[in-house]
Formats: C-alpha cells, sequence, structure tokens
C-alpha cells in the first residue's frame, strides 16, 4: 500500500513528463539528423530548416508532438504540477547556464577545439544521468543508462583522433545524434508504460 | 503506543475507503487535477466518482470548480489545506500502523 501511494504521487507530480510517447516523433527526427550527417541519401541534416525539403523533415515531428500532446489530453486527462521547488529552479538555473556557457565557449573557440571533447554532449548526458539517478524516491535507470552512454559520446573525438567537427564522431554527429534519438524513443516508450501500468494498478485497489 | 488493532480501527473511513484514498493520495501530488485524470486513474464511472468526490468536497477535504473550457464541461479537483493535511496524517498514520504490525508480538497471555 505504501508503494501504491509512491507510485500515484510520483506519477501525478511528474505526469507532463510521462507523456513519453510525444519524443518518439522527436526519437525519430534525430535518426534523420543522424542519417543525414552520415550522408545517407534523401535524408538531410538541419539545424534551421532553410527549405522547403528541410520544413518537410521537422514539420511531421513537430505536428506528431502537438497530436500526441492532444490523445494524451484526451484520453488520460489534466493536472497541474506542483510548483517548482527552489532548488529544482536553482537546478535549472545551473545547468542552462553551463550549458549557454559551453555553447559560447566552444563557439569562439577558446580551446581552438582541444581537448577534442564535446561539452554539451558531456554537460548534457551527465545531467540527464543525474537528474533521473534518485527522483522522488525511484531510480529511473534507462534515463541514466541513455544519459551516460550521451556523455560517453563526448570522448569520440578523442577516442577516434578526429576533430569536433567530424560528422560522425564530432560534436553533434552521426553517433551522438542516434544517442540522443535512443533517449527519446526508449526513454519516452518507457515512461508511457509506466503511465499506463500505474493506472492499471490504481484501478485495481481502486475497486478494492 | 496504541496496539495497531486500535490504530486500525480508529482510521479515518471517509479517507481510507481505496478510492478515495487514490483521489486523495494523487491530489496531493499537484495542485489540481481535472475530472478525467482522476477517472482514469480510478477507473470508476462517472456517477461513482462524482458520489465520492460529492462526499470529499462535503467533508471539505477538496475543493471542485466546474467551468467550461473551449465550450466544453471542465472540472477541476484541488485539495484544500485541511484535505492536503488530513492525507498526510493519514498515510502517516499507515506507516505508522505498518511498523507497529511488523514488530508487534502476541501476549503470552493470550
Amino acid at each position: 500500500m505504501l508503494d501504491l501511494r509512491r507510485r500515484i504521487q510520483y506519477v501525478t507530480a511528474n505526469y507532463g513528463e510521462l507523456q513519453g510517447l510525444r519524443l518518439v516523433p522527436l526519437g525519430l527526427f534525430f535518426f534523420t539528423q543522424a542519417a543525414g550527417k552520415a550522408g545517407i541519401e534523401p535524408w538531410t541534416a538541419v539545424t534551421v530548416p532553410t527549405s522547403w525539403a528541410q520544413t518537410a523533415v521537422c514539420a511531421p515531428a513537430l505536428l506528431l508532438f502537438v497530436a500526441i500532446g492532444i490523445y494524451y489530453r484526451r484520453t488520460f486527462g489534466n493536472v497541474s504540477p506542483p510548483p517548482a521547488s527552489a532548488r529544482s529552479v536553482l537546478s535549472g538555473i545551473v545547468i542552462f547556464g553551463s550549458y549557454v556557457l559551453g555553447v559560447t565557449l566552444d563557439l569562439i573557440g577558446w580551446r581552438n577545439d582541444w581537448p577534442p571533447v564535446s561539452l554539451l554532449a558531456l554537460l548534457f548526458g551527465l545531467r540527464i544521468s543525474t537528474a533521473h539517478l534518485v527522483r522522488d524516491g525511484r531510480a529511473q535507470m534507462h534515463y541514466v543508462l541513455l544519459g551516460g552512454m550521451l556523455a560517453g559520446t563526448s570522448l569520440l573525438p578523442l577516442a577516434a583522433g578526429v576533430g569536433l567537427d567530424d560528422p560522425i564522431f564530432g560534436s553533434g554527429g552521426a553517433i551522438s545524434t542516434i544517442v540522443l534519438g535512443l533517449l527519446c524513443i526508449v526513454g519516452g516508450v518507457l515512461d508511457h508504460l509506466m503511465l499506463v501500468r500505474t493506472f492499471q494498478h490504481v484501478r485495481q485497489h481502486a475497486h478494492g | 503506543m496504541a496496539e495497531p488493532f486500535e490504530t486500525l480501527a480508529g482510521l479515518d473511513r471517509l479517507i481510507h475507503e481505496p478510492a478515495r484514498l487514490a483521489i486523495l493520495t494523487a491530489l496531493s501530488a499537484c495542485r489540481s487535477a481535472d475530472f478525467l485524470y482522476l477517472q482514469r486513474l480510478t477507473g470508476l464511472t462517472n456517477g461513482n466518482l462524482s458520489s465520492h468526490l460529492s462526499k470529499l468536497a462535503a467533508a471539505g477535504l477538496v475543493q471542485v470548480d466546474k467551468r467550461f473550457v473551449e465550450s466544453k464541461p471542465n472540472t477541476q479537483v484541488a485539495l484544500t489545506e485541511d484535505g492536503r493535511a488530513a492525507i498526510e496524517r493519514h498515510w502517516q498514520q499507515l506507516e505508522e500502523l505498518c511498523g507497529a504490525a511488523r514488530r508487534w508480538q502476541p501476549d503470552e497471555n493470550d
């Protein structure tokens, strides 16, 4: 019964994030981006859509993201989450600040691509791993592992002996993009299953 | 500490009913939830859920706000301060009860 309390509270407090199917189109979009970076036709890598062809790659993912959100609202309803704690706000500010600092320093070439390690993948991957390590008393191991994998891709340029701009092993290259896609799809599907299973479990309990 | 059986008999039945316990527990983890979410969570029919919410509202544990969103009826449910305190107290009682039950030994004279 005490486990029931934790499950209900966890799912309700994190309801928005557990709508995991919304991430699946994003994951598929990352796969197309990885194919584009690897030079696999007809896919094309997009940073900002500047042509109708590139928009055609982005648009379905965005539309599906919105449509799946509507599905969740109409199927499972809506929850107003609890106010963010001061700790999570501070954590968000620190992490966002780190991202901005890392990207800015790389853009101005402060380190001349040395060491050849993708700071963005490292920070983002570590952030995902640690944030899901112990969350509301639960460890979401799939995010811990996938975040760790993403952080690991930051070392690929060093391991492969290539520059950060390498399309396969470099920062934002095909491999790290594939891992991002996996993170979205695997994490999203497992989150959705957690939501559905908790609902099933609670229904059994509520009916005595 | 009271015997676990005495504690068990003293639990608030309004809160301890399984569906209402699930409703109050869910509401304790958010600012509010809509009728559909609570219905999907508990698997109750519209009528059953409305009945449970009425009882909880009559006891001052929840606040039910009926409105129209995009011309469709929308019911939002939130815990009151009394409701939040009551569900916390109830779960604390249950945790203490579990601990006491684990430690309980029958009296040798029984």
